[in-house]
């Protein structure tokens, strides 16, 4: 399974729009935007960190000492070793290993891997159902507006850990077991790209709204340019900066969730862990000492998420023009 | 006042019709109940008769207008794993949950709001600094790490509290409470601060933040030059004025309570709601997942409403300006 390397997520359009992107990108981190991340250490540690597990996330074969998923290589000799520090401890497997004799820092930056690979895919099906609703809301209004913000509505009372559940539940009575271990990863997208596309549909109308009134989308009307142009060519551009915000923090909300619900046994099957599922093996451990198989996955993941979230945080007051 | 009641309720019932659809339609995706509860070896005949007495040959709107009729009710069928009476499992787990929900939802207001008022006031104090950053990483904590080290501390590395489970329950009628022994308390305590917190650092932050803007406003200036009391300004003017959005927020929280009690309970094995679900879940027993879907619909339709008619109470402008408009 390859990684995906995730860019802006924009619909195809003609090269004019790209250059344009990329303008607007370089005038955005020449300005106001860039400046606040240099002058705040913590939020450069935060990228540091992000990027620095995106690296080994994506890298993990040549990264981690050992591969996991070779099972030639696992010996159960090696079973139940403390980390490299405590006595017992062998300098090969720094951070312990296993019931079965896998190293757990590989285990970890495998898993990483997994819990990345969902959280990304569940945001970004998220951004793009979300984005692609909220355009439509706000630009058309009427019955459309009423019939996707009822849904919404509906659907924001419910938790997002409640919906993934449910999508889950649905989803393993109607597939057969095998089918269920082959499809699990897509399904818990899914469920998570459902649980999440609420607050990016809400967004992306509020701001619909503000801009549809402007001089320039009027004018583009005038001159007759199609509604679904004026929307991506003109409206969505306008709007990207909240849906950047929104889709960081929901990054961390994602892995949160694809964690959880791999935690509770409904989530990514063992055969490929996520951070989760390792926290969940380790669980069963943990009565009889064996602390390690599930607090470094546990520190990892809160690491991960504490970094993503202060990302989130400093992008949400350095877009907001009322801070600066 | 009134009008807004009934457009609350007619939502409410539509976000009702919605979900018990929604739980119908389960029913829709598994196989034919008939062989489940028959076995292989069942005649033609049979199987026809059991059809017509499920009322599996009906048309579909039928069968959901009977489904909804029973809802009510209360009945909700069988279990398909267990085999017993899903209205009398949920009445028999529903007490586990519900305690564990209300004491989880009091230790992150009484905690939560006094710390918000205290971090909102004195911001560049030490305990403040403390405070937020502990909140920062209570955010970024997910709940069931939270409880495997409330294990690890408490229970493995102290042995000063059971991990897992209720103990030192009272029967009160059909209610088995864990809230009348200090054995019931010890069982109670973990799972309890395990669910709170996420909520106590949500609360605690939203409070602050409220605070901190309320506390700029020009009415508190005024009332800072008029000499009142300090401690009235901030409880009586300031405090007051946050507490519409903090409402809200703790009505929504509760609702996600009850979904985090899930995992709770999964990490506690807490006897609840939520371990019925999640081994549902892992079986397929759609009885007790659409009976469980319904039951969470209308504790969150019902905490909506209440919420609603609790800005009435905070909230005067409210109350006049409806009265302005309706004269």
């Amino acid at each position: 399974m390859q990684p995906t390397r995730t860019s802006p997520d924009m619909p195809a359009s003609s090269p004019r729009m790209w250059r344009r992107f990329y303008e607007n990108t370089k005038g955005f981190f020449d300005g106001d935007v860039f400046y606040s991340f240099s002058r705040s250490p913590l939020t450069i540690l935060a990228f540091v960190i992000t990027m620095a597990m995106f690296f080994a996330a994506i890298f993990a074969p040549w990264v981690a000492p050992y591969d996991t998923y070779d099972l030639r290589s696992l010996n159960l000799m090696d079973a139940y070793k403390p980390p490299a520090w405590s006595p017992g401890g062998e300098a090969e497997y720094l951070l312990g290993t296993d019931d079965q004799g896998r190293d757990v820092l590989s285990a970890i930056i495998f898993g990483l891997r997994i819990s990345l690979l969902v959280g990304f895919s569940g945001v970004i099906l998220a951004a793009l159902v979300g984005t692609i609703m909220g355009l439509l809301s706000g630009y058309f209004g009427g019955w459309i507006d009423a019939v996707i913000m009822r849904i919404a509505d509906v659907q924001l009372t419910f938790p997002a850990i409640l919906i993934a559940l449910m999508i889950d539940g649905i989803a393993s009575t109607m597939m057969s077991s095998q089918a269920r271990a082959d499809f699990k990863i897509y399904v818990i997208i899914l469920a998570i790209a459902a649980s999440l596309w609420v607050n990016f549909a809400r967004t992306v109308r509020g701001s619909t709204l503000v801009e549809k009134n402007k001089e320039y989308v009027q004018a583009a009307k005038v001159i007759g340019i199609h509604p679904l142009l004026i929307m991506i060519r003109h409206v969505l551009p306008n709007v990207m900066g909240p849906v950047l915000v929104i889709a960081t923090l929901s990054l961390a909300v994602a892995i949160l969730t694809e964690a959880t619900l791999s935690f509770l046994g409904v989530g990514v099957p063992p055969t490929n862990p996520s951070l989760g599922t390792l926290i969940r093996i380790g669980n069963d451990f943990l009565f009889s000492g064996e602390w390690w198989m599930s607090i470094f996955p546990g520190v990892m993941l809160v690491i991960l998420v504490l970094a993503v979230n202060l990302l989130g945080d400093w992008l949400r007051d350095a877009l907001n023009p009322k801070l600066r | 006042m009134l009008d807004f009641i009934v457009q609350r309720l007619v939502q409410a019932v539509f976000v009702m019709l919605t979900v018990a659809m929604i739980s119908f339609s389960l029913f829709q995706f598994v196989g034919d109940p008939v062989n489940n509860m028959l076995g292989p070896e069942a005649t033609a005949e049979q199987r026809l008769a059991a059809r017509e007495t499920l009322g599996l040959n009906d048309p579909i709107p039928v069968q959901f207008t009977k489904w909804v009729g029973n809802a009510v009710q209360g009945e909700f069928g069988q279990s398909y794993r267990m085999g017993r009476p899903v209205s009398d499992l949920i009445a028999q787990r529903l007490p586990a949950t519900l305690e564990l929900v209300a004491v989880s939802a009091l230790i992150a207001v009484f905690v939560g709001v006094p710390m918000g008022v205290y971090t909102g006031l004195k911001r560049n104090s030490f305990l403040s600094k403390i405070f937020l950053t502990v909140s920062l990483i209570g955010i970024s904590l997910p709940t069931f790490l939270i409880g495997i080290l409330l294990i690890l501390l408490f229970g493995v590395t102290l042995g000063w509290l059971p991990t897992f489970g209720r103990g030192g329950l009272t029967n009160i009628g059909n209610w088995e409470t864990s809230l009348l022994t200090a054995r019931g308390w010890s069982h109670l305590i973990l799972p309890a601060i395990t669910l709170a917190l996420f909520q106590l650092t949500l609360i605690m932050r939203l409070v602050r933040a409220e605070m901190l803007e309320v506390l700029r406003t020009d009415y508190i200036k005024f009332a800072k030059a008029r000499g009142l009391r300090q401690r009235s300004i901030n409880f009586g003017h300031a405090l007051k004025n946050t507490l519409v959005p903090v409402i809200t927020i703790m009505g929504l929280q509760i609702g996600a309570l009850l979904a985090f009690s899930i995992i709770t309970e999964t990490v506690f094995q807490w006897p609840g709601m939520g371990l019925l679900i999640i081994q549902a879940i892992n079986f397929g027993d759609i009885p007790i997942m659409s009976s469980y879907l319904v039951l969470v619909a209308l504790f969150f339709v019902i905490i909506n409403l209440v919420v609603d008619l609790l800005y009435y109470v905070v909230d005067p402008r409210l109350r006049i300006e409806r009265t302005a408009g309706a004269h």
